[in-house]
Order: structure tokens, then sequence, then C-alpha cells
């Protein structure tokens, strides 16, 4: 028998090297004084060791790996229909995916109403992290000789702590800020929110926000809210048409009167250009106390707040990306952009901005522009975007936090030092024999 | 026994992947920013939620529009109405190069365009330094003036209420649309996120924003090749005296090939709007040898000079999902047109995207 990495059993006919996985357990077949083991112990028969088992099982490692691949690849397909980060959430940060049965059979049939439960991306993650743990806990044995491989192993438990940390915690979005004015909160153009603010107080919005999960479950209530809002239709994405006469609309007060929009499909993850989805709703507001219907509107991202008047306040409402607001502020003094001359091509695009806390008082300034990112407050401001079509100019400032983002690196450092560990012990254990033989 | 730590460990990692955070409805009191005023390149004190005036004039120049734009806040830009309006009367097509001319007022002066603009002229009133911008784009009239309206805060109007918010000037024949708004300075609409850089292209109702994949075409023999002369017009060419041919890129359907054919009929044949059959009867299918495209041969006999449009429409990557569509428009006088068809369905022919 070779000295390889997996042994089917421990029954060696000669001694062999410690390996790195060894599916015989390295304690004794029989407990030592035949007493029941306890609860929390690893002694064989222990009911622990026999939850442990089954999940430390090589099998299962390769079952789930396999699976993993199944995953990336209709992950990867169903971007054809799909965006990206709808994909990222649904596919690969979630325990289950209903897969359509046309991504199954690669679009060869027309869009299908049935889907195929798989296991999602976490729930793959979370099992080969128990796999791995639980394989450390009954089968490795830690010695210098294995050292390579619990260093590699450790790396991938990093990576998918990682991984997993940077989806549950992780955030971004965009600062717009117009030349001359400034900005408190960025914003994220993949979640939709409803936003209804007052505008009584000319120096505060008191807001209530919708989010468009819950926006979409039907009727919403809240008590900071003057009215209830049933949603009459959901648009994932949409396009702005010229309303058509012939055509009643839906809204009854508002933009919805002079503008249309007709609903499209979302745009495809794989679209090299990444279009945004533009989503929209027509919303019926009604009375909270006799649920009479009080006007429809229809919302949509892009367009300006909407004014009304419900019992002498003024409120606006708008369908809007998500927002997240900041205890300070950036002002944009001054944009700059530079295009390669006779083209289109971006040369240099600079925001010079200056960060004001509550009170106003300047606590830092920068110039934002191309690999010169501004860190402040744990995140990451980079120059994304910049709107030169009208004055004064609009910057997007893409505005990242993402605290376990050394992980990936440290995660590839790791199991690339493990891997030169454990080779480079096999090597020079290898060379030591063909020396002594 | 330190095994069992991680023992424990593996069976309770697992239920961590079902954390996700509820969505839920927030209520919050945010600050309404002050804002901090600078001068820019407008002159106007951007970030001021003050009046703003918004002058503006449209000229017609065979199927497109010149754009002469002049805002700021309103005190500056209200004294500057009336020597707009007289500025305008001094316009002028001339037909050749360069294609519009005007008498410049004594006090302002012209600095050159770049590729947005075709020209700036600067001038100053009420201490305030102003730019007036002259373009060139596509588009109508009303869809134009209802664009300036919402970026200044103000509702858009229909078709019958231009003439009661427009002006119209008569100078030497061509029907020049004045327009005098007042509003509120108003952000511009934010930049989307990952978008990649916009560059002033205007906007077409229904088209998708995008980078257009790059293209390449063999420039038919006799054919001169001009700047675009509006911003999203990828390629333009003279193919014989008054015969001009452009390649446009849109995103996704460009709003829609039967709406641009009837936009092209009513605003540049000045036809009336076709109906489905009739765009069928229009048009026909073109074999470019890698892929179909559509073609569209219209002409009005009856206007003056006959006008005659060719366009070939191609879809990327096909029809049923187009992600970017590319119209190649040969527009000019019934007989010219038709000595060029040949070399224009040539072009066609020679469209590749690149890396394809």
């Amino acid at each position: 028998m070779d000295n390889t990495a997996i042994q089917s059993d421990g029954t060696a006919a000669r001694p062999v090297a410690p390996t790195a996985i060894q599916t015989k357990a390295p304690y004794p077949a029989v407990h030592a004084n035949g007493a029941p083991a306890p609860l929390v112990s690893l002694a064989p028969g222990s009911v622990l060791r026999q939850v442990l088992e089954p999940i430390a099982s090589l099998r299962l490692t390769v079952a789930l790996f396999a699976l993993s691949l199944v995953l990336v690849f209709y992950g990867t397909w169903a971007q054809v229909d799909e965006g990206i980060w709808y994909v990222v959430s649904k596919y690969f940060r979630s325990l289950w995916v209903w897969i359509p049965l046309d991504v199954i059979l690669f679009h060869s049939i027309d869009e299908s109403p049935f889907l195929i439960p798989f296991p999602g991306g976490w729930l793959l993650g979370g099992l080969l992290l128990t796999n791995l743990l639980a394989a450390h806990a009954l089968r490795f044995k830690m010695t210098w000789q294995r050292s390579g491989i619990f260093v590699l192993h450790a790396g991938l438990i990093v990576m998918m702590l990682g991984e997993f940390f940077t989806g549950l915690t992780a955030t971004e979005g965009i600062m717009s800020i117009v030349e001359g004015q400034s900005s408190n909160y960025v914003e994220n153009y993949h979640k939709a929110e409803l936003a209804v603010v007052n505008i009584a107080d000319p120096k505060w919005d008191d807001t209530v926000a919708i989010p468009n999960e819950v926006l979409r479950r039907g009727l919403v209530s809240h008590p900071n809210l003057p009215f209830d809002i049933e949603l009459v239709k959901y648009m994932l994405n949409s396009v702005s048409e010229d309303p058509d006469p012939a055509q009643k609309s839906l809204a009854t007060a508002g933009f919805g009167l002079d503008a249309a929009v007709t609903e499209i499909p979302v745009f495809s993850g794989a679209d090299p250009n990444q279009k945004f989805d533009h989503p929209a709703a027509y919303i019926t507001l009604k009375d909270k106390q006799t649920g009479k219907a009080i006007d429809t509107y229809l919302v949509r991202f892009d367009w300006k707040p909407q004014k009304l008047s419900v019992d002498g306040q003024t409120y606006e409402i708008a369908l809007r990306p998500t927002r997240s607001y900041r205890d300070f502020s950036v002002h944009l003094d001054k944009a700059t952009f530079k295009v390669h001359p006779r083209t289109k091509k971006a040369k240099d695009y600079s925001s010079y901005v200056r960060i004001m806390d509550e009170g106003g008082k300047e606590v830092r300034s920068a110039r934002i522009f191309m690999n010169h990112p501004l860190y402040f407050n744990g995140e990451t401001y980079f120059q994304s975007s910049m709107a030169v079509d009208a004055r004064p100019l609009v910057t997007g400032l893409q505005v990242v936090y993402n605290w376990a983002w050394p992980m990936p690196y440290i995660s590839c450092v790791m199991v690339a030092m493990g891997m030169l560990l454990h080779f480079g012990m096999n090597l020079w254990t290898f060379l030591q024999r063909r020396i002594m033989t | 026994m330190r095994r069992i730590p991680l023992a424990l460990l593996a069976v309770s990692v697992l239920p961590l992947a079902g954390c996700q955070e509820e969505e839920k409805i927030v209520h919050y009191r945010v600050p309404r920013l002050e804002t901090f005023p600078t001068q820019h390149e407008g002159g106007a004190k951007a970030g001021v939620r003050g009046k703003v005036r918004f002058l503006a004039a449209i000229v017609p120049d065979r199927g497109e529009l010149w754009f002469f734009k002049l805002v700021g806040p309103e005190a500056a830009v209200t004294p500057l109405a009336e020597p707009f309006e007289a500025f305008m009367k001094t316009v002028r097509l001339t037909g050749k190069e360069p294609p519009i001319a005007w008498d410049l007022p004594k006090d302002w002066e012209q600095a050159p365009g770049n590729q947005f603009r075709y020209a700036t002229l600067k001038m100053k009133s009420e201490g305030e330094e102003l730019e007036l911008t002259v373009s060139k784009f596509g588009g109508t009239v009303l869809a134009n003036v209802n664009r300036w309206r919402e970026q200044i805060g103000l509702k858009h109007i229909e078709l019958k209420q231009l003439p009661d918010e427009t002006k119209t000037l008569d100078v030497a024949g061509v029907k020049i649309t004045l327009v005098n708004m007042v509003g509120e300075q108003v952000a511009a609409a934010p930049p989307r996120f990952g978008k990649k850089l916009d560059l002033g292209q205007p906007k077409i109702p229904g088209a998708a924003p995008g980078k257009a994949p790059d293209f390449t075409v063999q420039t038919p023999a006799g054919w001169q090749e001009q700047v675009p002369a509006s911003a999203i017009t990828a390629k333009q060419y003279q193919a014989a005296p008054n015969v001009q041919v452009t390649i446009t890129a849109l995103g996704g359907d460009g709003g829609g090939i039967a709406r641009n054919v009837n936009r092209w009929r009513t605003e540049q044949l000045k036809l009336p709007a076709a109906g489905d059959k009739e765009l069928i009867s229009l048009s026909s299918i073109l074999d470019l040898g890698t892929k179909k495209a559509l073609y569209v041969d219209m002409e009005n006999p009856r206007e003056t000079g006959k006008p005659r449009i060719l366009a070939i429409v191609i879809a990327h990557p096909d029809i049923a999902r187009p992600e970017t569509t590319f119209f190649l428009k040969m527009m000019g006088p019934s007989d010219r047109v038709a000595s060029q068809q040949a070399s224009f369905e040539a072009l066609a022919k020679s469209f590749r995207i690149e890396g394809k």
C-alpha cells in the first residue's frame, strides 16, 4: 500500500507515515473499562461520537464538493436571466434555492413554473465547515508531520468564514453628490424601499422606510405612517413610457397621471454592461380608520419624490434605493473629468471632498480619484461614476464597508503555506528514505 | 478531551448558516442638509435651492435639433432674456461647414466646444459668470422641454400645452422654439451604481442605458467620415451632397424599432405615424451574411426635396433579447439616396461587432 493521503482503513500491511486523512479512528476499538461512555465524550460509543461520525464522513465531503460544483454551475447559468446580485442572494447566500426547470435544462424549454429545490451556498458551506471540524475532532491527530494539513484546513475555514461574514455584514452602495452640495447617505441600488417622508420640519426629514420585501407582502401599516399602504402592482424592472391615452392609468394622483411605465424583465447578470433595474409600483394609500382608498400613486426608481397632503401635513413618497444615513456629511467642492482627446474614454475623474461633522465642522478633506480612495469611518470611498451631461456635475462615490475583506487574502496565504509545508515535509521524508536506501 | 470543544463547534456551526437579517420597516429622523455654496463652471451657485431661470432655444436642422441653453440664478439670467432672443434672431443654418452661425454680441465671448458641445458662449450678468451652451442632439422638442422642466422641478407638459409654454421665432424660414422658464435648482439624477461613466448621452425614452459594444464598418468609396454631431451618434458620413449617414447604438431595443421608425416618419419626413401593418409593408429582411437585419425604406414625395430614409436595424446579440440596437440610417433627397443605396447596404454588410 502506498503512502497516500487517503486510506480505506487502518489495517495496513506495513507501517505508514502519518497521513492527511485516515478513515480509521485513532482510538482503541474497545472502551478501556467497558463502562458506558459519557454524553460529552469522544470515546467509542459515546453519543457525541455517534453524531459526529456520519458528519465527519469523507464520502460526505466528496458529495458536498460535487453539490457545490453543481450549485456554482447553475448559479452561473441562472445569470442568463437574472441579475448577479439576485443570484448571489438566492443561490449562494441562502440555505435553499429553488432552481427553475428551464435553468436546469439549459433554457432548452420555455420558462417553466416547475422549481427544483437545491441546497444553497450557505447550507453547503456550513455543512463543509461542519464536516471539516468534525473530521478534525475524530480523525486528525496534531503532529508536526501534519502541521501543513492543519494550516491548509485552517486557511479553508478562514475562507469560508470570510465569505460568511462578508455576506452577513458587508455593505456596498453609492453616495451621489452634486457639485457644491453635500450628502449624508449611501444608497443601495440592489434593494428598493418605499420612503414616506414628513417634511413639515424644514430642517429634518421624518422618514418611514418600507423595504420592498415588506411592501410586496401586501398591506403595510405602521404607527408612524399617517395612512396604510396597499400594493396594487409591483414591477421588478420597468421602463418609463409616454402614457397611452386609450389605456386608463391605475394611478389616481401624482406622476402616474402624466407618465406610464411598462414592466420589463430584470437585467441579466451576464450583461457585460451591468445595467440596473428600475423597479416601479402602483400603491394605494388607505385611510387608517375606515380602510377607504385615498389615492393610488405610481412610484418608480429615479423619479423625484411626489408630494401629497394628508390631514394638513405634507409628505413625500418615493420608491428609491435603500438608504443608510451617516452622522457626518461629505461635501463635494469640485468634480473634474477628463477624457482622452477625441474619444469618450475616461482619463481622469476626480472628486474634491470635505467631510463635515454634524455641526458642520470640517474634519477631513481629500481628492478621490482612480485607485486613490478615501478611507474614513471604517468605510472606503471609491471614485465610481460621474454624470457629466448636465451642470452641476454629479459624482458617484462607491462606499464599501467590509471588515472581513482581508480574510480571503489571509486564507490564500495560509492555504499556500500549508501546501508548501505539507509537500515540503513529504518530499523531505521521501528524500531521506532515498538517501538511506 | 481537548477535541471536545472542536466537536461541539462542529455541531453548532451549521445553524449559523441560517443567520439572515429580516427586513423591517424603519422610522428615523435625519437632518436635511444645509448646502455649502461654491462657484462652479456654469456660474450658478450650485446647491443653492433658489430660483433659477432657464433660457433655451431649439433650432431644427434636417431632422436633428440644435440646442442653445443658458441656465443660472434668476436675478442674473432674467436681464439676459431679451439679449438672448435678439441673439437667436441672428442664428442661421448655413448648409455647409460650419453648419450654424450667429452674430456674437460684443460683450459675449465664444469658447471652443468639445465633443459634447458645439460651442460655449460666455457672458457676465449681475456679477455672475454665465455660460450659454450650444449642442446638437436628436429627440423631439416636447421631450427636451420636458427634460429641462424636470431639471428645474417643473411638471411635464403635454404637446397641446407646448405653444403656451414656449414662443416660436421665424428666422429666415426656420422655426425656432424659445423656452423661458423659472424653477428651482434641483439635484441632477444621481449616477447609477457601477454604471460606466456617463458622457452626456441624451435620454431616449425606453432606451436602456449602457455601453454599446465596439464595432467596425468599411467606409464605402467616396463617402466622407465626419465628426459625429451628436453624442449618441457613433459614426457619421457624408455619402453625397445632403445625404447623411449615421450609425447610432442604443441600449436594449433602443426604445422600440416601431417608435424610432415613426419618430423619423413624423419628425423628419413629415409623414403620419404608421400602424403595425404599414410598418411591416415598409420593412424587409436584409441578409448581412452573419445575421439578419431589418431594412426600412420610406420617403415623402410631397415634401420639398422629396426626403427619403433608408434604415437598417441590427439587434445585438439577437432580436429576441437585444442588448444593443444599432440604427444605420441614410437620409437625403430621394434620387441621391437611391444612388447611394448599394453603398449603404455594403456598409451594413461590413458591420462587425468587435471580438465577434
